[in-house]
């Protein structure tokens, strides 16, 4: 491979997971502008609950997340992209922490976790929703801008729990920096776009 | 600086940023003072919740009291978002952080409401794990050609902890050798570019 | 500052060994034992405590038995240090692995005095999951410039064991199709730029 190829090779890549990272940014932050810079216009995201056009899955995606859970944290582990040109097509192991919200625990869970764990943590009315899995993304570079043309997520296993989550006890009265939905997140202020 | 030029030294720069992190984890989980002292400026500071302050004096502290809170810590990093411009740098880290508290430290670091509920619960009786989900933001800079961090600041999103359900003596855990340790006998420590060469040529 | 073609070729190594480690997970989980030995050379080693020894016996080993010990497995890959000196390197991978075992095999995988206290204790009663943390501690080669590991030391720091609270037909949970699977059934086997090539020219 040339130096110029290996270089846009390293670029590329480079690129891809900047779009990946963002995507979980604009997640956890419900930053829906953001959210919708990850894809295509006329890209398609399949996603279990939502099949269809991935600016309308924004749309949605950003408003649920808000309903369902305080708080979540879409971590990527393992990355592996094969790049081919303007296309390329990754696969990022997902593990993801979501606490939901009070009112929504049989929404969410069903009732015989409702009937059997629920209530049964140290926080008597949170839970936490964990779910790991995969994404694996189809991109296209249009005018030198990587973006996500298709993504179809992969559910590979759920553990949830009763949330035993301490804040106002032990070493945990000493954390004074937390995170939050939007703009007052304190990744804004001190952070990487 | 053309547009080549100026595309693989920001690349130099994540990779070099990226292992300044690598190396903050690989630091504090084998309790290596030196090796998280050459992850921030002299100058540098860390806001820890925990500790809020110099991060030499931030380096001092926590690797101390890591090794009395907890028996065996893992931090786990995940997504990295990094911003450069020029010398200086902005990162934002996911991480997931495993503590094995303990015994006796268990109320004091999870409080008189946990042990109520959880003491004794766990399957060897005594430990019990914090799991914490949290980011690390950064900024960083870059002085003669070396990058370190000049302010950490931790936001925490959650926390979750349980009685430890760990086996180490039975079924297949039995045969899950060696462990990680803290002594500087880590196998890390032997693990090496030249040891991969003497193996080669062997 | 300039850049030289030593700096672009230790990027490229760090790329190709990373993509060796991403490569070894999806051998795994996926339990493609072909897949699996194209990620170490053939005199190589790996120190897996369950099995010690060479590689490609290790492959056939761990394929087998993942599938007879566990339903479904994650290795998940977080931080990666690499270190690079011309023809060889060594990394640093901390590892996150799932395990959900299989009911005929839980007595077999946890011992006796876990099964006393968590028997059937399950939202799932008769699933237990294992979670490991360790890291993965590999050298590595470069021949003919393709990178492959010479010798792989898996550290265990720690591990954590709870009966199941998997959901799968019920709540939210059972809007989560498709899942992943074992063999050249998973959707990731086309998932390929090829097929991202094909989504352009359709439209």
């Amino acid at each position: 491979m040339s130096r110029a190829a290996a270089l846009d090779d390293l670029v590329a890549r480079r690129d891809i997971r900047a779009v990946l990272t963002r995507y979980c940014r604009a997640l956890d932050r419900a930053d829906l502008d953001l959210m919708k810079t990850v894809y295509w216009p006329d890209g398609v995201d399949v996603h279990g609950i939502f099949e269809g056009n991935a600016h309308e899955f924004a749309d949605y995606i950003i408003r649920e997340i808000q309903v369902f859970f305080e708080m979540g944290t879409h971590c990527l582990l393992n990355c592996h992209i094969d790049v081919d040109g303007d296309v390329a097509a990754s696969e990022t192991y997902l593990y993801s922490v979501c606490r939901v919200r009070p009112a929504q625990r049989e929404a969410i869970f069903g009732s015989r976790f409702a009937e059997l764990s629920g209530g049964k943590g140290l926080e008597t009315d949170r839970d936490l929703f964990i779910m790991a899995g995969r994404y694996l993304d189809r991109f296209q570079r249009r005018d030198g801008e990587w973006r996500i043309s298709r993504r179809q997520v992969i559910h590979d296993w759920n553990d949830s729990n009763a949330s035993n989550q301490i804040m106002d006890q032990g070493h945990f009265l000493t954390i004074d920096t937390v995170g939050a939905w939007g703009k007052s997140d304190p990744v804004y202020a001190m952070g990487p776009s | 600086m053309d547009a080549r030029t100026a595309a693989l030294r920001n690349l130099i720069d994540r990779r070099d940023i990226g292992a300044v992190l690598t190396r903050y984890s690989r630091a504090l989980d084998r309790a290596d003072l030196d090796l998280m002292k050459s992850v921030y400026w002299h100058d540098g500071v860390d806001n820890h919740g925990v500790f809020n302050g110099n991060a030499a004096a931030f380096c001092e502290f926590i690797i101390r009291e890591i090794q009395n809170w907890f028996e065996v810590t893992t931090h786990n990093l995940l997504n990295v978002r990094i911003d450069v411009d020029g010398d200086h740098a902005a990162a934002e880290t996911i991480h997931y952080a495993y503590h094995k508290v303990r015994a006796e430290k268990v109320e004091e670091i999870l409080g008189a409401r946990y042990l109520a509920m959880f003491d004794r619960a766990s399957l060897d009786r005594e430990h019990h794990v914090f799991y914490a989900g949290a980011r690390y933001v950064d900024l960083l800079s870059r002085r003669d050609g070396e990058w370190r961090i000049l302010r950490r600041q931790v936001v925490s999103d959650w926390n979750d902890n349980g009685p430890s359900g760990e086996v180490l003596d039975q079924g297949m855990f039995a045969t899950l050798q060696p462990r990680g340790t803290r002594d500087g006998a880590d196998l890390v420590f032997t693990n090496t570019p030249a040891e991969a060469a003497r193996m080669g040529a062997a | 500052m300039a850049v030289s073609d030593a700096d672009i070729e230790d990027l490229i190594a760090r790329r190709d060994i990373y993509e060796v480690l991403t490569r070894y997970s999806r051998a795994l989980d996926r339990a493609d034992v072909e897949l699996m030995k194209t990620v170490y050379w053939p005199d190589g080693i790996d120190n897996h405590g369950v099995f010690n020894g060479n590689a490609a016996e290790f492959a056939e080993f761990i394929v087998r038995e993942i599938q007879n010990w566990f339903e479904v497995t994650m290795h998940g890959l977080m931080n990666c240090h690499i270190d690079v000196d011309g023809d060889f390197a060594a990394a640093e991978t901390y590892l996150f692995a799932y395990h959900k075992v299989r009911a005929e095999k839980a007595d077999e995988i946890f011992g006796s005095r876990y099964m006393a206290m968590f028997d059937k204790k399950g939202l799932d009663p008769n699933h237990h999951h294992f979670y490991f943390g360790g890291r993965y501690l590999d050298q590595l080669e470069r021949r003919d410039g393709e990178w492959r590991i010479l010798k792989r030391q898996v550290v265990m720091d720690w591990n954590d064991n709870r009966p199941s609270g998997e959901i799968l037909d019920q709540g939210m949970f059972a809007t989560l199709e498709p899942r992943g699977e074992r063999g050249h059934g998973d959707l990731v086997f086309s998932n390929t730029p090829e097929a991202a090539r094909k989504l352009e020219a359709a439209e």
